[in-house]
C-alpha cells in the first residue's frame, strides 16, 4: 500500500525505537521482571500458606487487591472512554494520544482483574462463578461485565491498529526481522488501503467506539453497584454509579498525561506531543476533577449531616486525624485541589505541572480507594465481643504489597513492550488527514 | 592397675553420676508431673418417657484454665448399698462432656426409690483419673400446650417420685441455631403446676414448627429434668422468602433482570459480531486485490 511522506517522516523517528531493544529497555525490563520475580515469590507463600498471609480477615475481607482492582479497571475505563470520544467525534488533536490511551485501556484491563483472582481464597474455583452462576448476584454481573468489556477493549485496540500493522508490512524505511514482517502481515488481514476496505474498517471502528462508551458506563456502574447495593454505611449510595464512572474517566485521563509526558521526553516527541496537547488534556481534566470535587462533596455532606448512625462511625474515621483523616484530605488535595488549580492559571498550564499534577493525581485517587474499601469493613455492623484486634484493623502484609507493585511494574513493562511493537503514535492518521 | 583401666573406671562413674545429676532427676520427675490431674463432674438430665441422659464433664487446668478434656473413655456405673452395675461407656466430646442414655427403669434403686450413679475416667498417659458420684430420685416434667385465639401457653406439671413438687423454677427455651431461646419462666404451685405464655411471632422452620423444650434446672434432688415438644407454633420462614424474591438465594433472577441482561449482552456482543464479520470482509477483499 502507498505510504505518503509524513508517514515515512514518522516512521525513520520511531525506526530506532521499534526496530530492536536497546540496553536501556533491557535495563528497565530487568528491573521490573524483579519486581515482578517478587511478586510471584508472594502469590507462590499466598498460595501455599493461603489467605492467613495477607492482612485480609474476617470483618475486613477486601484489601489492597481490591483497592488495586477498581484502580486499574477504572484507569482501562478512563482510556476506553476517552478514546471512543476522540475518535467519535473526530477531535482534531487526538492523533498522537489515540495509541497511548488504547495502549492504557487495553494493559490496564489485563492488571486488574488479575487481582480480583488474587482475593478470591479458592481462585481454582473461579469456573465455579460461571458453571454455578446466578443472574441475582452482582459480583456475577462484574464478571461478565469485565470480560465482555475485556474482549471490546482488545477489539477497539486491534483496529486502531490494523492500518498502522499494513505501513509496518510495507514499509521500506523499517529494518525489521522476517518474523515481526510476517506477525505484521498476519495482524495486518490483508489491507491493502482500497476504498471498500476502508470503508469496512471505518464502520467497524465507528462501531466499537460507539459501543464502548455505553458500554464503560454500564462496566464502571456495575462496579460501584457490588458496593452500592449493599447495605454498608459509606457503600451505600445512590451516586455511586455516576461517582465511579467520574473516577474511572478522570483517573485514566491521568495516566494517559503521564504517559505522553514519559513517551515524549523518551523518545524526543516534542513535535507531536505538543504543549498543546498537554493543556487540552489538562482542561479535560480540570472538567472532570471539578464533578468529581462536586461527587465527593455531595457524598460526605449527606453522610456526615444525615448523622446515620453507622455513617458517623465512618464518617468519624475518615474525619479523624488519628485514623484516616490526614489520607482523606491528601486524597482531596491530591485528586481535587491540585489538577484544578494548575491548569486553571495559565503560569501554571505547564506540560511538566499538568504531570506532576496528574501523577498526584492518581496517587490521590488509588488512596480514595482504599478509603472506599477498607473503612467500611472495618465498620461492622453487628457489635462484636472479645476479636482480636487485627480481624477489625485492616494492615496490609509484604505479600500483598509486593503483588501490588508487580502489578503495577507488569503494567510499566507492558507498556515497553507495546511501544516496541508498535509506533506511539498512530502513524496512519497523518495520512487521513493528508488525505 | 594399669592407666587405660584408670581411664575406662573413670569414664564410667563419669557416666553414673551424670545420670543421677539432679537435672536428670528432674527430667524424671517432669516425664511424671505431665501427667495432668484431671477434676470430674457427673450430672443427670431426666427426660420424657423414662429416658435419663447422665453427663460427665472432665477438665484439666491447661495453660491456667479448666478445659474440657475430648476423647477420654468414661465408665457409667448404677450402685446400690450391695452392688455396683455397669452401665456402659461412652467417650467426651469436644467440650469434654461424655452423655450415656439409660432408662430409669433399667436402673437399680433403693427402698426410698433412690437412683444412685457413679462414672470414672481411668486416666492415660497423659491425664490422672477422676470420678464422680450423684443421687437422685426420679422426676419427671408433663408438658400440655394451650392454643387459643390470641394467646398461647404451655401448662407444666413437675412430678418427683410420684409427687407434685410444690415452689420450683420451670423455664422454657426455643432450640434456636447456636443457643437455646430463653421464652418464658415460672414456679410450680402446690399441684406441681405451672402456666406458662408462649410467644407468638418466634420464626420457625420453612412449615412454622418449632422445637420447644421446658427445664428445672440442676436440682438437689432430681437434678436436671426436661420435656421436649415439637409445635406448630413458629412463623414459617418460606413466607420470609416471599416477601424477598429478589434475593440470592431465591431460585430464579427477577424477569426483568434476566430480559435486560440478554438485551445487554445481545446488543454487545452483537456488534463484536458485526465487526468480526467486516474484518473477515476486509481480509477478504484485500486478498482478492
Amino acid at each position: 500500500m502507498d505510504i505518503s511522506k509524513k508517514q515515512t517522516a514518522i516512521l525513520q523517528k520511531f525506526g530506532p525505537y521499534i526496530e530492536r531493544f536497546d540496553a536501556r529497555s533491557f535495563v528497565y525490563i530487568f528491573l521490573l521482571s524483579l519486581v515482578i520475580l517478587v511478586g510471584l515469590y508472594a502469590l507462590i507463600q499466598q498460595i501455599l500458606e493461603g489467605h492467613v498471609v495477607t492482612g485480609m480477615r474476617d470483618n475486613v475481607v477486601w484489601g489492597l487487591y481490591i483497592v488495586n482492582f477498581i484502580f486499574f479497571i477504572g484507569i482501562s475505563y478512563g482510556g476506553a472512554i476517552l478514546a471512543g470520544f476522540l475518535h467519535l467525534f473526530k477531535v482534531p488533536w487526538r492523533r498522537p494520544i489515540m495509541r497511548i490511551a488504547v495502549l492504557t485501556a487495553f494493559i490496564s484491563a489485563l492488571i486488574g482483574p488479575i487481582f480480583i483472582i488474587l482475593c478470591i481464597g479458592r481462585f481454582d474455583r473461579l469456573h465455579y462463578l460461571f458453571i454455578h452462576a446466578r443472574l441475582q448476584s452482582p459480583i456475577f454481573w462484574d464478571v461478565v461485565a469485565i470480560s465482555t468489556y475485556l474482549v471490546g477493549a482488545i477489539i477497539f485496540m486491534y483496529l486502531l491498529m490494523i492500518k498502522d500493522f499494513a505501513i509496518y508490512r510495507d514499509s521500506d524505511v523499517l529494518n525489521l526481522p522476517t518474523w515481526r514482517r510476517n506477525l505484521y502481515r498476519a495482524l495486518a488481514l490483508n489491507y491493502q488501503g482500497t476504498e471498500s476496505q476502508n470503508r469496512q474498517l471505518s464502520v467497524s471502528k465507528n462501531l466499537i467506539a460507539l459501543i464502548m462508551i455505553p458500554m464503560v458506563v454500564v462496566v464502571s456502574s456495575v462496579l460501584s453497584w457490588i458496593f452500592g447495593m449493599t447495605l454498608r454505611p459509606g457503600w451505600h449510595s445512590t451516586i455511586f454509579g455516576p461517582y465511579f464512572v467520574l473516577a474511572a474517566i478522570y483517573s485514566g485521563a491521568a495516566v494517559i498525561v503521564i504517559m505522553m509526558w514519559i513517551f515524549r521526553r523518551s523518545y524526543k516527541l516534542e513535535d507531536y506531543l505538543t504543549d498543546k496537547h498537554f493543556a487540552y488534556m489538562g482542561y479535560i481534566l480540570l472538567a472532570l476533577g471539578a464533578g468529581y470535587g462536586y461527587f465527593t462533596f455531595s457524598e460526605y455532606l449527606t453522610s456526615w449531616f444525615g448523622s446515620e448512625k453507622w455513617d458517623s462511625e465512618v464518617m468519624e474515621k475518615l474525619f479523624n486525624p488519628d485514623e484516616y483523616g490526614w489520607w482523606f484530605l491528601i486524597s482531596n488535595v491530591f485528586s481535587i485541589v491540585i489538577p484544578i488549580v494548575v491548569v486553571a492559571f495559565k503560569k501554571l498550564r505547564t506540560p511538566n505541572l499538568i504531570t506532576l499534577s496528574a501523577l498526584l493525581l492518581v496517587f490521590g485517587m488509588w488512596i480514595k480507594r482504599y478509603l472506599i474499601v477498607v473503612p467500611t469493613l472495618e465498620t461492622p455492623l453487628l457489635p462484636i465481643q472479645d476479636t482480636r484486634p487485627e480481624y477489625i484493623h485492616y494492615s496490609a502484609t509484604w505479600v500483598e504489597w509486593a503483588l501490588s507493585f508487580a502489578g503495577l511494574a507488569t503494567f510499566i513493562l507492558f507498556f515497553i513492550i507495546m511501544a516496541k511493537l508498535v509506533t506511539i503514535v498512530t502513524v496512519s492518521d497523518y495520512a487521513e488527514k493528508k488525505n | 592397675m594399669p592407666l587405660s583401666k584408670i581411664i575406662k573406671l573413670s569414664w564410667l562413674i563419669c557416666i553414673i553420676v551424670m545420670g543421677l545429676t539432679p537435672a536428670s532427676l528432674k527430667a524424671q520427675d517432669e516425664e511424671e508431673q505431665e501427667q495432668l490431674r484431671t477434676r470430674a463432674s457427673l450430672s443427670s438430665v431426666q427426660k420424657n418417657d423414662n429416658v435419663l441422659d447422665l453427663k460427665m464433664l472432665i477438665r484439666a487446668k491447661i495453660d491456667g484454665r479448666y478445659t474440657g478434656l475430648p476423647g477420654l473413655e468414661v465408665m457409667f456405673y448404677a450402685t446400690t448399698d450391695s452392688s455396683q452395675v455397669e452401665l456402659g461407656k461412652a467417650a467426651t466430646n469436644e467440650d469434654g462432656i461424655a452423655t450415656l442414655t439409660v432408662k430409669t427403669q433399667e436402673v437399680p434403686k433403693d427402698t426410698a426409690n433412690l437412683m444412685a450413679f457413679a462414672a470414672e475416667f481411668e486416666g492415660n498417659d497423659e491425664f490422672k483419673g477422676s470420678d464422680d458420684d450423684i443421687e437422685i430420685y426420679p422426676a419427671e416434667l408433663l408438658l400440655q400446650p394451650i392454643d387459643e385465639d390470641s394467646s398461647r401457653a404451655l401448662l407444666l406439671t413437675l412430678v418427683g417420685n410420684g409427687d407434685p413438687v410444690e415452689d420450683e423454677d420451670i423455664s422454657i427455651f426455643v432450640k434456636r441455631l447456636f443457643a437455646p431461646l430463653k421464652v418464658g419462666e415460672g414456679t410450680t404451685d402446690s399441684a406441681g403446676e405451672v402456666d406458662i405464655d408462649f410467644p407468638m411471632d418466634l420464626p420457625g422452620d420453612g412449615e412454622g414448627n418449632l422445637e420447644i423444650f421446658a427445664r428445672l434446672e440442676d436440682h438437689s434432688d432430681y437434678g436436671t429434668v426436661e420435656v421436649h415438644a415439637a409445635l406448630p407454633w413458629g412463623t414459617p420462614v418460606a413466607q420470609l422468602n416471599q416477601d424477598l424474591p429478589k434475593a440470592l438465594w431465591s431460585p430464579n433472577p427477577p424477569t426483568w433482570m434476566l430480559l435486560a441482561f440478554i438485551v445487554l449482552m445481545t446488543a454487545v456482543w452483537g456488534h463484536y459480531a458485526v465487526i468480526v464479520y467486516k474484518l473477515a470482509q476486509v481480509k477478504k477483499e484485500g486478498n482478492a486485490e
